[in-house]
């Protein structure tokens, strides 16, 4: 009884909400962070090269065989993560004992995703989670004293800018004070849907935004009368395979809007100093014919590799810490001030990182691996991990980057 | 002489068979204060203490340590995760340098393929563990803390006890009798103070000493009733 009355008290301020929407809330789409170009791409680049591999340029063709590389490598390292570990903690760790040997074992927890129990790890996750439902709020707040929806990126219409900042505020106010998060979350699931108003990209752009969402959704709706400081596997598994979609996603579209990408680089030319993209790119150094354009389709695909390895939860706590130092470079180093929303994608990751509740998409596989580890049965390993690591690596990178290459984006 | 035939689960088995498992086992020296293996970890073999002591002790996500139980020279760990294929349920450390037998995953099913005994003796060690789980429970919910502290005291003492000249000489601290008892560190050294000036232990670092061992036990029976 009390279920069917939040739904349908869900369903009709959700309705509500997105018929205030309807009357326009964002004029533009622009991106905040200047990317006009200085120079135009050599967009051939990025075509089709009938007489090569796929149809790729040599040079893409070589960025996502690296990619793919580091891939399967990243996935037969998982499946061996164990086996590795116990050589060192066995052969090592053993000899030394004490707390050395427990640090060693505790570090080795964390760059396998298997619980690191302990007061601070304990004591910071509770913080993370703390910092990543409530700062939302803070970033609705902000996006309201600068006339904007959610990120600067989404200036409001004038006509309407008043209402929608009321708006924005009411929602901050209900995730400050943890009121019917629920309803939270079904708001901003609506306000995302609604982003399709202006394109598939300006959706795909704020996929990220969801993570939060999705905790929300699956929270009491008694919520303010609970400390909420720990997140169950569920909602970290659904948050893992949101923020891991949402980086998938926007690889994708770098690589597809290549002309934006590389705008932002023209105005904030830090950004090109990346050590994994330059090491995507082959270290190519200034004077190479194809330097930003390569920088694109690498900087495209590092992103597409760590956002599949946190989805289906491979090392998701190395990856989510990369992303987050990556993050936090931007805001503090790169754009300043004008990122500083980023602050809640960077707390969706701080608790992956700080997380007891870690899984992985393919623990079934490993549990397959497992039998064949326990029979003694070395070939059946080899060919389980072998499989994966070359299938799913083949499977992410090439498909989409011949299909892209088929599309005409120099208008964009 | 490794003293394997006066392990408990091998004491049936013919020479022969001891003689086999000889071959196949691994004997491992530890130094004190080394994990054998840590919560979580994969099961690949079952560990018999040869000499010294370990302790088995979950550890919760905010780090607090519960001891499950103290292990002595004959007793076998390890031998769960072998039986269900999980992960390790607790960790394993030593308490003092340790010697320990590690019998493979697929040696133990061999053996227990050619000696079926084996099997039921390990089984009796898990009824064992399970009545001693049983106990804790009942102990948890029904005792006060002085009277686990003597129990865990009492049972470490007559388990992996050393006889010197001052008394019997146990290899345990505030911090872990607290860990076994499911309380706080203040006060387990609070009861320990207490049994101090009674006269029924001393406490040194890391150590305590039981000048009379029987005068401790009729202290247990008087926090019974």
């Amino acid at each position: 009884m009390l279920r069917a009355h939040a739904a349908r008290r869900v369903s009709g301020l959700t309705t509500f909400l997105l018929f205030l929407f309807a009357s326009g809330v964002v004029y533009a789409h622009e991106r905040f962070v200047k990317h006009n170009l200085r120079y135009p791409l050599h967009l051939e680049f990025f075509g089709r090269w009938p007489d090569k591999p796929l149809g790729l340029h040599p040079d893409m063709m070589l960025i996502a065989l690296r990619v793919a590389g580091i891939l399967g490598a990243f996935f037969a390292i998982w499946f061996l993560r164990r086996t590795l570990t116990e050589i060192v903690e066995r052969s090592l760790l053993r000899r030394i004992g004490g707390s050395i040997q427990h640090w060693g074992h505790k570090l080795a927890c964390f760059l396998t995703d298997r619980p690191v129990r302990g007061k601070l790890f304990h004591a910071l996750g509770e913080w993370a989670v703390i910092l990543f439902l409530r700062s939302p709020g803070l970033v609705l707040m902000y996006s309201a004293t600068n006339d904007s929806l959610v990120m600067p990126s989404y200036p409001l219409d004038p006509a309407s800018a008043s209402i929608f900042k009321f708006a924005q505020v009411g929602l901050a106010i209900l995730i400050l004070t943890q009121t019917w998060l629920p309803l939270c979350g079904a708001m901003i699931v609506g306000t995302w849907l609604y982003l399709f108003r202006w394109g598939w990209m300006v959706a795909v752009d704020a996929v990220p935004v969801l993570t939060v969402a999705v905790v929300y959704c699956t929270s009491p709706w008694q919520s303010h009368k609970l400390a909420i400081t720990k997140i169950n596997a569920q909602q970290m598994r659904l948050l893992r395979l949101v923020l891991g979609f949402g980086f998938l996603a926007l690889g994708w579209l770098k690589v597809y809007n290549h002309n934006l990408v590389a705008g932002v680089a023209d105005n904030a030319p830090s950004v090109l100093n990346d050590p994994m993209v330059a090491m995507l790119t082959g270290g190519h150094d200034v004077t190479y014919f194809y330097r930003r354009e390569a920088w694109v389709v690498a900087f495209g695909l590092a992103e597409v590799m760590s956002g599949f390895l946190v989805m289906i939860g491979v090392f998701s706590r190395v990856w989510t810490s990369i992303m987050a130092f990556m993050f936090t470079k931007l805001m503090l180093v790169d754009f300043g001030w004008d990122e500083i929303p980023h602050i809640y994608p960077i707390a969706a990751m701080l608790v992956v990182i700080f997380s007891n509740q870690l899984t992985s998409e393919v623990d079934p596989i490993e549990r397959m691996d497992e039998d064949a580890w326990r029979a003694g049965n070395t070939a059946k390993r080899v060919g389980i991990i072998g499989t994966t690591a070359v299938v799913s690596a083949i499977l992410i990178v090439f498909p989409l980057l011949y299909i892209i290459s088929f599309f005409d984006r120099s208008a964009m | 002489m490794d003293g394997l035939e006066k392990v408990s689960i091998f004491a049936k088995l013919s020479k022969q068979h001891v003689e086999n498992l000889r071959k196949l086992a691994k004997k491992a020296k530890y130094n004190k204060d080394t994990t054998i293996f840590f919560q979580d970890d994969r099961s690949d073999a079952m560990y018999v203490v040869i000499s010294g002591a370990v302790k088995v002790f979950q550890t919760a996500d905010d780090g607090k340590e519960r001891i499950l139980n103290t292990l002595g020279p004959g007793e076998i760990f390890g031998e769960l995760g072998l039986l269900d294929s999980s992960g390790r349920s607790a960790s394993v450390a030593t308490l003092e340098p340790t010697e320990v037998l590690t019998i493979t995953n697929e040696d133990l099913r061999a053996l227990v393929k050619a000696s079926p005994e084996v099997l039921w003796r390990i089984v009796e060690a898990l009824c064992e563990r399970v009545r001693q789980l049983s106990t804790e429970t009942l102990d948890l919910s029904f005792r006060d803390v002085p009277y686990r502290i003597l129990r865990v005291l009492i049972t470490a003492t007559s388990k992996h006890g050393q006889v010197t000249d001052a008394g019997t000489l146990v290899s345990i601290d505030a911090k872990t009798l607290a860990g076994a008892v499911n309380c706080g560190i203040d006060q387990a050294m609070r009861v320990l103070r207490r049994l101090g000036d009674r006269g029924l232990l001393r406490v040194e670092e890391r150590h305590v000493i039981v000048p009379d061992v029987p005068a401790l036990t009729r202290a247990l029976e008087y926090e019974e009733s």
